[in-house]
């Protein structure tokens, strides 16, 4: 049986020519979670031989410019930088965009390349790009440490990449020189639209990520409950990395092969389990968040909050930012542990 | 008293305190995104009906079929009002079940957080049998 759907197509490093950005002045735009770990990546591919390319931090956040001067880089404002650029990487994040790019629009010259981060701006229409400049997407699906560690070890990570807008005529080319030099090409990227990579990044973290925590959470406290050791539940749901390794099997063999590699006792329990779920009411909540994310009203959400002084942060933080609950208090015990 | 009707009591007393701390303009925000919210507190057997118009907080009738359902004990309640463990903590815990919640209405729902746990501790205090001591 074949997929659905056609694949997107695959670039690896064999379909980049990393040249076309020799010489070249790159602006990172924000140096955060992501644009660090990419400024880094960036300047050790192409800031140096010849004709090296110059590699400048955008930011107008007074501790990020500190922090890129520290490590190297050249600094200025946000639009300054956006002015020298041949090619601008825009990493501000998300719901900042629609606020500080017409100013960085104002700035660019013709010609010059806006890589974004991730689609959101655009796939919601909250940003409209000056019609003389090159509009491309190269998501990395990697939070910073990982893009970092990975290109630092030889082996790249996975990306989403696509042409938005296409002024010169070489916008595919250049996003594909931007994703090899970022080191993301050694594993590959596959390409999207902003409106694909932006649902499907949402669509994941609010339909996936929350049955997951959640589900870590409950076995963690019926087991308790039920006299099971709290550091035991711990090891066996996370800080032994065995679930690590589980996923990183599925990675390599497979997702029902790496389930069948459990041995018998586990897919005995597990499968059996697994059937008395209730899918067609998790699926149902799953559809809702998708829904609410294609249409806009998840961006809707969150620009209201930028708009407002984030009011939900500081609860949100204290839900997840406490430690006095049992979780935090076994993990601080371990640590302790000789 | 009975222990139904103290509980009751300090409901009520809740309501109508969180009222009083609600600006006109939070109190429009809540009656369009979230109408009416309903409580269910196992440990008690109770269950409270909060219907939010554009003029004031009101208890309500229960529904059957609620959009928005907060679950938790009543002694949840009373240990975040009192400080004796957060929401947060409950939340992780899987004492505090909401049903209706996303981001749409998150800031609507926060809103309503801190009046409510002021307003149940205020309203305990007030009454003469603590509820804590009485319904459990």
């Amino acid at each position: 049986m074949s997929a659905p759907t056609a694949h997107p197509r695959l670039f690896r490093e064999k379909d980049a020519d990393a040249s076309l950005l020799h010489g070249k002045t790159i602006a990172v735009l924000g140096y955060g979670l992501l644009g660090r770990p990419l400024a880094l990546n960036v300047r050790d591919t192409i800031g140096q031989g010849e004709p090296a390319s110059t590699i400048i931090v955008g930011s107008d956040d007074d501790a990020s410019s500190v922090q890129a001067r520290d490590d190297g880089f050249p600094t200025d404002s946000l639009v300054a930088a956006a002015q020298q650029s041949d090619v601008a990487l825009m990493l501000l994040p998300d719901e900042v965009q629609a606020d500080r790019c017409p100013a960085i629009w104002a700035a660019l010259r013709p010609g010059t390349a806006v890589v974004f981060a991730s689609g959101y701006a655009l796939a919601y229409g909250l940003v409209t790009p000056p019609k003389e400049v090159d509009i491309v997407l190269f998501a990395p699906r990697m939070g910073g440490d990982a893009i970092r560690k990975r290109f630092v070890d030889g082996r790249g990570y996975m990306a989403y990449l696509g042409v938005e807008q296409d002024f010169t005529g070489k916008a595919r080319e250049l996003v594909l020189a931007v994703a090899a030099v970022a080191g993301c090409l050694k594993f590959g990227a596959l390409e999207m639209t902003a409106k694909q990579e932006v649902v499907l990044d949402l669509f994941v973290e609010q339909a996936f990520g929350p049955w997951l925590g959640a589900a870590m959470l409950s076995t963690f406290h019926v087991g308790v409950e039920a006299g099971l050791p709290a550091l035991g539940l711990l090891m066996e749901l996370y800080l032994s990395g065995e679930m690590s390794e589980t996923f990183a099997q599925m990675a390599d063999e497979g997702f029902l092969p790496s389930t069948l590699s459990h041995g018998f006792a586990a897919s005995f329990g597990g499968m059996t389990r697994a059937l008395s779920i209730d899918r067609e009411q998790m699926s149902e909540q799953m559809r809702s968040i998708l829904g609410e994310i294609d249409s806009g009203a998840f961006a809707e959400a969150l620009q209201d909050e930028f708009r407002n002084g984030y009011p939900c942060r500081p609860f949100l933080n204290t839900v997840v930012g406490g430690d006095d609950d049992l979780i935090s208090c076994t993990e601080r015990d371990y640590r302790q542990m000789d | 008293m009975s222990v139904v009707s103290a509980f009751d009591a300090l409901m009520h007393r809740m309501i109508e305190l969180i009222d009083g701390k609600l600006s006109a303009v939070q109190r429009e925000k809540l009656a369009a995104a979230m109408p009416q919210i309903q409580w269910d507190f196992p440990d008690v057997n109770a269950t409270l009906c909060l219907a939010a118009s554009q003029t004031q907080l009101q208890v309500a009738e229960p529904l059957d079929e609620p959009l928005f359902l907060v679950r938790m004990n009543h002694i949840t309640l009373e240990d975040a009002a009192f400080g004796r463990r957060s929401l947060g903590a409950s939340f992780l815990a899987g004492r505090i079940h909401v049903r209706g919640l996303n981001p749409l209405r998150l800031r609507e729902f926060i809103m309503l957080v801190d009046p409510l746990l002021e307003s149940y501790r205020e309203a305990s205090l007030e009454c003469a049998n603590s509820p804590s001591a009485t319904v459990s």
